[in-house]
């Protein structure tokens, strides 16, 4: 078990879900935060103006997005989502699109996420894993492929 | 540009806390490969930290750090967030590993 298994649950994973633009699925990722406490519902703003600020850089990796915030935003704790995608969406980045994961993260100013945020990246670096992600619709299944390393 | 003694590094993004964090972790591992003394900050494009001799970054952010601080200060950009090679190569070019 990792520092993952504290901060994947369940209640904040959400699969095959259909979204017709970037700014949807960030929306997606922000709600689960919200919903879950983890976020004030003005930190999914944050998240979106973020991009449209910055571009796209939050496409960290081929296939994956890290949809996040400033703390001072409206993030309550650290915490995050995640969705898959039915359908890969362009984020318009120029080496990592289409999407198909995204990670909503929110954090305290301690970068108290970086072990977690280390260990989702070591999964979707892996080609087999991230496949494996994309394709399940089993949360379990999907929280034990992030969280067995 | 003088090797220094010690790299104070800030490793930009958008928000200080996503893409920077991979950054400093990259930065990191290699530094304490070679063997470097370091402290290396996260930070927003806004706030980037004074008495650093370093900055870190993404293609995204390079342009309007590099312009900003550049002359005094050199700028790094990073394309691959796991790319050590890369890192390396240009730490390399400025002299500073």
């Amino acid at each position: 078990m990792n520092s993952l298994s504290t901060y994947l649950r369940k209640e904040t994973i959400r699969l095959n879900i259909s979204c017709q633009s970037w700014e949807e699925a960030v929306r997606a990722v922000g709600e689960l935060l919200c919903q879950n406490g983890i976020v004030e519902s003005s930190y999914i703003d944050a998240m979106v103006n973020n991009v449209k600020k910055f571009g796209p850089y939050i496409v960290l990796l081929p296939g994956f997005a890290l949809a996040h915030a400033r703390c001072e935003d409206g993030a309550k704790k650290v915490g995050m989502s995640l969705v898959t995608l039915k359908e890969p969406v362009k984020f318009g980045h120029e080496d990592n699109d289409p999407v198909s994961v995204v990670v909503g993260l929110a954090s305290t100013a301690d970068e108290k996420h970086v072990q977690f945020l280390a260990e989702i990246c070591d999964v979707i670096k892996d080609e087999e894993k991230l496949k494996k992600v994309m394709l399940s619709s089993d949360i379990d299944e999907v929280i034990s492929i992030f969280t067995t390393q | 540009m003088e090797k220094p003694e010690m790299i104070n590094a800030a490793c930009i993004c958008g928000c200080g806390m996503g893409s920077s964090l991979l950054l400093k972790m990259l930065l990191i591992g290699i530094l304490d490969e070679k063997g470097v003394n370091y402290e290396v900050e996260c930070g927003d494009s806004g706030n980037v930290p004074d008495g650093i001799n370093l900055i870190v970054t993404s293609s995204a952010f390079y342009d309007g750090l590099k312009e900003q601080y550049g002359d005094k200060i050199p700028v790094v950009m990073v394309k691959d967030f796991y790319g050590r090679e890369e890192l390396i190569q240009k730490l390399e070019e400025i002299g500073y590993l």
